[in-house]
């Protein structure tokens, strides 16, 4: 018998309409490593909440969780707690104390398990997960990826057989992520936990599970091993933006051939790409320019004067503190959309804030228009000439539906309210308008956000991560609204970790470094030359097939190589 | 630097401070007040250094002036009247008590001080948790929550502000709606995410029963003998006060006890023990001075 068997498992929430879980049936061998994917509000979260009864909603339940053969809802408190752990998506507010070193006794503590093997357990777990040096630590001292690892952690003092964790890195950078997963990849090798995992990240995961699970619609449409998730996912338009780079390349060139034979990593990815360029055509005629496509704007016009250009700036927090921006110059043109790309804590968001007007440089000019950023009031900045959109979009609501926010804006700048249905239809979020800010998706969160912003609609537009959390449906709808808002005019500026969204969108991409902007340009000429912090297709085509930054470039160029 | 008596069992030190806070209000004898005053000085400077020269020039001289100069003013009662201010009296008996109730202050302020510095929030939480564990969580929870939900009011703030919409601009009325909405939407915020750290609470066994706390702090062989150290002196007052050895009289007329020897040693002993963190940090230093020679 399985160690997890879910049985013909239905849901529905108390009032809804729709069934959230449609007749489930899932088995989870004991040691597996599993990963649940689907867009957001397919059921993947509801699922993994039944696995742990005493944090799963209320509603209608058919069918059955059983774990090692017994009915889960049988289970005790007491057993549930140390034996099933559960990370959630936000690391901040899952971390209820103020100390790492409680927060990581949290569990034991209310286990009340005696002192002797609390301190044990707690040192053991804060070594295998290298955060020693935390032990002592403010919670709030920490950053994203840490606070997210404390919080494994804290799960895993408790030696639980089964881990679950609802995208829990969706709130980290892909270092973090990557870090986090690697964590997770040694839990379940070395330890033999149990793990299931529910991620829009796949590209890093696949290669690392056992299993992988794609839920549509409140039902399971896969399951099975990663490898031949093709004859289903490949072939479905929607469903395929879900796979890693290297198996989207794979099912549009190969023909249908050896399906479930798919590259899953970069090497595996690159070593199918040679064959196929060897295969096909002598090796010259691949290193072919053609595959680097004109963008869709030219970037820098002659003639044209910039919206807001940023010249030497130089910032700090503090004077005794550390410069952030190391003498900024950049120059942002209308309808363009501009993405800025670097690693953490380079100062990329400091660099908009500075750009924007809401921080001031210390040495150093911004120009708006042609007048001095600093000689404009606040009133004739924001919510005129500028709108900034902070990392977290729930920050934008103060009012308890979409609606009455935007309805808000319009009031307090003197806009007519007919323009919040205009906006609402600009950025699809008609059926949303009378939702609560706090229970729609991260990705409608962001569209209603830069909604209120177009509802004065300013001539440049700052956002800061907005991609981050949106699952890859989402993402696309996304970048087809933003380029769409570039056409008509709107410059954007937009700060992100996510090279490939930006890749595929953007009209200029400038890369950050300590402080300052060390590569600018079409996205192909700042990523093409670089080996690690670039696209996954750039990597997988890198010195095979020349300019290819995004699967499609790459699937392009491959299918023109083999007529 | 980090001072010796961090160390010291979060237990032991509560005691210590509670011993050093009370005496001098208590005993209220100017040679105790001396003696309190005195090494809760020393040991303010043992632990901020040059920064408790500030912290006394600042703030414990002047209070201890103003208390030294309004006591008579108001304070009419004693025998020995010196002079009259306005047709009232002023007594030596409560120009002297005046400077015994400012060295008093004086010296509660300096161990607060003190106190403060030593006692971090960790140590509360441990104390509490040996006796009420779950005042101890809540304690530590909002510790953690509240800086949590200032920067979250900041960049509520910034986030409107990017909207055109902060506190900024526009007229009184404008900035205070947008205030008053900020409020608001913290107050959401706030119970929104409560909910998530409800359930990450609950998901790791909160609510079972008997709840333990963990122990950061071990209680070794040096704090028995510091506890040991402290008991003897807790007990040595408690019997100095009991025989009426140290007794102390500001009213009508002022009236001391004898200076026996027996006084004397026990005013050596009360030194003694208000001079354990000092010590100790002396020991330390002499320590680390032999051991840095050594090398």
């Amino acid at each position: 018998m399985a160690f997890i068997e879910i049985k013909n498992l239905s849901f529905l929430y108390p009032g809804a309409e729709k069934a959230a879980l449609n007749g489930i049936n899932l088995t989870v061998e004991e040691g597996e490593f599993v990963l649940i994917a689907g867009a957001s509000g397919c059921g993947k979260s509801t699922l993994l909440r039944r696995l742990k009864p005493v944090i799963s909603a209320y509603g209608a339940v058919e069918g059955g969780v059983f774990i090692g053969g017994e009915p889960v809802e049988a289970l005790s408190f007491r057993r549930q707690s140390a034996e099933i752990g559960f990370v959630m998506q936000d690391p901040e507010m899952q971390i209820a104390t103020d100390k790492v070193w409680h927060e990581l006794a949290f569990g034991l503590e209310s286990l009340g398990i005696d002192q002797r093997t609390m301190r044990v357990r707690v040192a053991e777990m804060a070594s295998f997960f290298g955060i020693q040096e935390l032990f002592n630590m403010p919670v709030n001292k920490l950053s994203g990826g840490q606070k997210q690892l404390v919080c494994l952690a804290s799960v895993m003092v408790m030696q639980p057989k089964l881990l679950l964790l609802d995208e829990p890195t969706s709130q980290l950078d892909p270092i973090a992520a990557a870090d986090f997963f690697d964590t997770l990849k040694r839990i379940n090798s070395e330890l033999g936990t149990t793990i299931i995992i529910t991620e829009h990240r796949v590209e890093s995961l696949f290669p690392i599970v056992d299993k992988f699970v794609f839920m549509d619609g409140g039902s399971v449409r896969y399951c099975g091993e990663p490898r031949a998730c093709a004859p289903l996912l490949g072939k479905d338009e929607r469903l395929k933006k879900v796979l890693p780079t290297a198996m989207t390349v794979f099912y549009a060139t190969n023909g249908g051939q050896n399906n479930n034979a798919a590259p899953l990593t970069v090497r595996e990815g690159r070593e199918y790409v040679k064959t196929l360029v060897a295969n096909s055509k002598p090796a010259e005629s691949a290193y072919d320019k053609k595959a680097a496509k004109p963008r869709r704007k030219a970037v820098k016009q002659r003639g044209e004067k910039p919206v807001v250009s940023m010249r030497d700036c130089w910032y700090r927090y503090d004077r005794a503190g550390e410069d952030i921006l190391k003498g900024v110059s950049l120059d942002i043109y209308a309808g363009e959309l501009v993405c800025i790309v670097g690693g953490n804590g380079t100062g990329k968001t400091t660099c908009i804030m500075t750009a924007s007007g809401m921080y001031k440089p210390y040495r150093g000019k911004v120009v708006l228009d042609g007048k001095p950023i600093s000689k404009y009031g606040d009133g004739e900045l924001f919510g005129k000439r500028v709108g900034v959109l902070m990392q977290n979009p729930i920050l934008s609501f103060v009012k308890d539906s979409v609606r009455e926010e935007l309805i808000y804006t319009a009031k307090t700048h003197g806009v007519d309210k007919s323009r919040v249905d205009e906006v609402a239809a600009e950025m699809e979020i008609e059926t949303i308008l009378d939702s609560n800010p706090y229970d729609i998706s991260g990705g409608e969160l962001q569209r209603a956000a830069i909604a209120k912003l177009l509802i004065f609609a300013p001539p440049v537009i700052f956002l800061d991560e907005a991609t981050k959390g949106m699952d890859v449906f989402f993402k696309s709808k996304f970048g087809a609204l933003l380029r769409g808002l570039a056409e008509r005019g709107t410059a954007i500026v937009l700060v992100s970790h996510d090279i490939e969204f930006c890749a595929e969108y953007a009209d200029r991409l400038m890369m950050f470094f300590d402080g300052g902007v060390i590569a600018d340009g079409l996205p192909e000429a700042t990523l093409l030359g670089n080996n690690f912090y670039t696209t996954v297709a750039a990597r997988i085509s890198n010195g095979i097939v020349d300019g290819a930054i995004t699967a499609s470039a790459l699937i392009d160029s491959l299918s023109g190589e083999r007529i | 630097m980090r001072d010796a008596f961090d160390n010291v069992n979060p237990v032991v030190a509560f005691v210590f401070f509670v011993f050093a806070l009370l005496m001098p209000m208590l005993l209220l004898h100017p040679v105790m007040l001396g003696i309190s005053l005195f090494c809760a000085v020393v040991w303010l400077f043992f632990i901020k250094g040059r920064g408790a020269f500030m912290y006394l020039v600042k703030f414990v001289i002047p209070i201890t002036i103003l208390t030294a100069i309004l006591n008579p003013v108001f304070n009419h009662a004693g025998v020995t009247i010196l002079f009259y201010i306005r047709d009232n009296p002023v007594t030596r008996e409560s120009i002297i008590y005046g400077a015994a109730s400012a060295v008093m202050l004086a010296s509660v302020v300096t161990w607060f001080a003190c106190f403060n510095h030593i006692f971090t929030s960790d140590k509360t939480v441990y104390l509490l948790g040996r006796f009420a564990p779950g005042l101890s969580l809540i304690l530590s929870m909002s510790l953690r929550f509240v800086p949590l939900f200032t920067a979250q009011a900041k960049r509520i703030a910034l986030a409107q502000r990017g909207a055109g919409m902060g506190t900024g601009g526009g007229n009184i009325i404008a900035r205070a709606k947008s205030g008053l909405s900020i409020i608001s939407s913290l107050i959401t915020w706030s119970l929104e995410s409560s909910v998530t750290t409800a359930d990450s609470m609950r998901a790791r066994g909160y609510g079972l029963h008997p709840r333990r706390s963990f122990a950061n702090y071990r209680f070794d062989k040096r704090d028995a003998l510091i506890g040991s150290a402290l008991t003897l002196g807790i007990v040595a007052t408690g019997l100095a006060a009991y025989l009426k050895l140290i007794s102390v009289r500001y009213f009508p007329s002022i009236k001391l006890n004898e200076a026996s020897p027996l006084f004397l040693a026990f005013c050596a002993v009360y030194a003694l023990t208000l001079l354990i963190p000092v010590t100790m940090n002396l020991s330390e230093a002499l320590k680390w001075r032999s051991l840095r020679s050594k090398i």
